[in-house]
């Protein structure tokens, strides 16, 4: 028997069926609408943590820390440090940094206050090279000479709140910086001249720019009484090098024990995390798939005992077995891509539906606390790929075609007399 | 009447075992020649139709032998003896048996289909039969909107669309009135002179059994000449 005319008394078998044929689709439909919508989703938020991630880490930017992150990263970086840094190929920028908590007081309408700020001591030129997208002004500039009693104010520093700034460039303010004595903590007073002020540029894995207040390194040597820096801030030329680099930087401070954080290597740790939730989302809709084939075994096997005497009529009239068993196979196939190709658009809009409705909100609010800006909010669009999308079509009409394959063969091996006598 | 198309030649059939063993046929010889219309008779349980499923390639004997058009059936495989089936049997059975999902039409033309006989020349043969049995009006029904005469003369119509060298048929009156069942005989005499096939009815009815050119009996599982015992 040709195939269309098998494919043809399969379409005569199904329509006559049209209830039972529709019920076996359901479970095919919602399997595979659940594969697209899932690995859509999956992907969507694959990407915007991606996105994420890479808002909140300079991938070409490496800080190097002494003593390992659990010691805390504070450690004595010398000049010739830096320098050494500078000479490993692949390296284009390296600052210093002094980190210290700061208050800034202020007096609105008469009253004293203050806000607390991260005071961070930089060698404002290579850190403008270091974080080019983030040191944007949005008054004033980088002062003359870089060194001196100057300040860059970060947005938030500047503007305070309730519609109160704290100065425009030119302008002294104050600010009592933390230090630590040999057993208490002490507030130092110290006066800088306003130079610029930050645009919003939100925080990395390190600095908060909204909440900084940036001042010139040999400023802070002068304030501190000391030469040496807590961490160092390297900036890469290719991010894809930046494990090399790390383990030059490494090499060379050897035995001394510094820590370069390699951000790609945190990032392709969140992949594979993110891959394991698209393996567990697939194993979901797996099991959707597989009740569903379940489901057409059992109402296949039913339609074939319902259809004995018929199939005994289709021998007698001198079908082979494997033509019986082609018709089967292709009710089930039929079944299956039917199925499948309609649970395509339905994944897709049940995976629109749920990215509408529940994963559309500000991930994190402290950073409105914090900034007093509101970040955007943190939205999955789907993102169905053509992979995904084909291989669940190929896994319903898969999963039909081996569920119906047991029906088929009975039905195919049933003996003709048999079969004609059944009732 | 020409030469020899089925010749069984001492056919036995044995249904289970040990105590419950039921010997059917007990080596039975027949020949049917072609262009002959030959009856079989038998009360209900006699072994006619396991006989008719032998003769016709459903079925195999358990010793014995079968020879269709030359062929002994004993030397196919499944799969050759439903190439058999398809090309040189057709079957009439008592209840009809029309697929219920196709038209008339269709399960006339379904053996066609199984023999990849293209569409364009089986529409043809497919209106002629209906013409053939007085059914060309009908082809666009289904088989639950046909009368019991309707669908049996349906069922000859698929039967004989293949223009097969010999039909079997069951008990084709068993299901209507005798009224219908006489046109139904008269309807297969006309075929088998007219295309010249050997046409084999096995029914219980005796005057069913007259109208064929030859009456053979089935009893104790052996096959007499003449239709009384």
């Amino acid at each position: 028997m040709r195939l269309a005319g098998i494919v043809s008394f399969a379409i005569w078998n199904m329509r006559r069926r049209r209830l039972r044929t529709a019920l076996t689709m359901v479970g095919i439909i919602i399997g595979v609408a659940a594969i697209v919508a899932l690995s859509s989703l999956g992907n969507g938020l694959e990407h915007a943590m991606r996105m994420k991630m890479e808002q909140g880490f300079e991938i070409d930017v490496l800080p190097v820390m002494a003593g390992g992150m659990l010691s805390g990263g504070s450690g004595e970086f010398i000049e010739s440090d830096l320098e050494m840094i500078r000479e490993i190929p692949g390296v284009i920028a390296v600052s210093p940094v002094i980190q210290k908590t700061g208050i800034v007081p202020y007096t609105p309408d008469g009253r004293s206050n203050s806000t607390a700020c991260m005071l961070l001591a930089v060698d404002l030129e290579e850190f403008t090279r270091i974080y080019p997208e983030r040191i944007s002004f949005e008054k004033g500039g980088i002062p003359e000479g870089n060194h001196g009693n100057h300040a860059i104010l970060g947005h938030g520093v500047q503007h305070i709140g309730d519609g109160i700034d704290l100065g425009e460039p030119g302008d002294l303010f104050n600010i009592q910086i933390t230090v630590a004595g040999k057993d208490e903590v002490m507030l130092k007073n110290h006066s800088f001249t306003l130079s610029a002020v930050l645009q919003p540029r939100g925080a990395t894995d390190f600095i908060n720019f909204d909440n900084a207040v940036f001042i010139p390194i040999a400023a802070a040597r002068e304030i501190f009484g000391a030469n040496t820096a807590d961490l160092i801030m390297v900036r890469i030329e290719d991010p894809a090098g930046s494990n090399l680099v790390a383990g030059q930087i490494e090499d060379e401070f050897f035995p001394r024990d510094v820590r370069v954080l390699v951000p790609t290597t945190f990032m392709e740790q969140v992949d594979s995390l993110l891959a394991m939730l698209n393996r567990f989302h697939l194993t979901i809709s797996s099991v959707a798939l597989l009740v569903a084939g379940v489901g057409i075994m059992n109402i296949m096997t039913v339609t074939v005992m319902e259809r004995v005497r018929d199939i005994g009529v289709l021998k007698a009239m001198g079908a082979r077995s494997r033509t019986v068993l082609s018709i089967f196979l292709t009710e089930a196939s039929l079944i299956g891509t039917v199925a499948s190709l309609a649970g395509v658009p339905i994944g897709l809009g049940i995976a629109h539906l749920m990215s509408g409705f529940l994963f559309n909100f500000t991930l994190i609010p402290q950073e409105e606390l914090l900034t007093g800006i509101r970040p955007p909010p943190f939205s999955i669009r789907p993102m169905p790929t053509l992979p995904w999308v084909l291989g669940a079509v190929a896994v319903g009409i898969a999963v039909s075609v081996v569920f119906g394959l047991f029906p088929a063969r009975r039905a195919a091996l049933l003996d003709p007399v048999e079969a004609i006598r059944y009732e | 009447m020409g030469p020899e198309v089925v010749v069984a030649d001492r056919v036995v059939k044995v249904y289970g075992a040990g105590k419950n063993q039921l010997e059917v046929l007990r080596g039975v010889n027949l020949r049917a020649n072609r262009g002959e219309l030959l009856a079989i008779l038998g009360r209900s349980g006699s072994g006619k139709s396991t006989l008719l499923h032998i003769l016709g390639g459903l079925d195999r004997p358990d010793t014995g032998c079968v020879l269709v058009d030359s062929t002994d059936l004993a030397s196919l495989d499944n799969d050759a003896m439903a190439d058999l089936r398809l090309q040189k049997i057709g079957f009439i059975f008592q209840f009809f048996n029309l697929l219920p999902g196709l038209t008339l039409k269709a399960n006339v033309e379904m053996p066609l289909m199984l023999a990849n006989v293209p569409g364009k020349e089986s529409s043809p043969r497919v209106e002629e039969m209906l013409r053939f049995v007085g059914l060309d009006r009908r082809g666009d029904h289904y088989p639950s909107e046909l009368s019991g005469g309707e669908q049996q003369r349906g069922a000859i119509a698929r039967a004989l669309i293949s223009r097969p060298r010999v039909v079997m048929a069951d008990e084709p009156t068993g299901n209507l009135d005798s009224d219908t069942g006489r046109r139904i005989i008269e309807l297969l005499g006309r075929m088998q002179s007219e295309l010249d096939q050997t046409t084999i009815i096995v029914t219980h009815d005796p005057e069913i059994a007259s109208s064929a050119d030859r009456v053979l009996r089935l009893e104790g599982g052996m096959l007499y000449e003449g239709g009384d015992p």
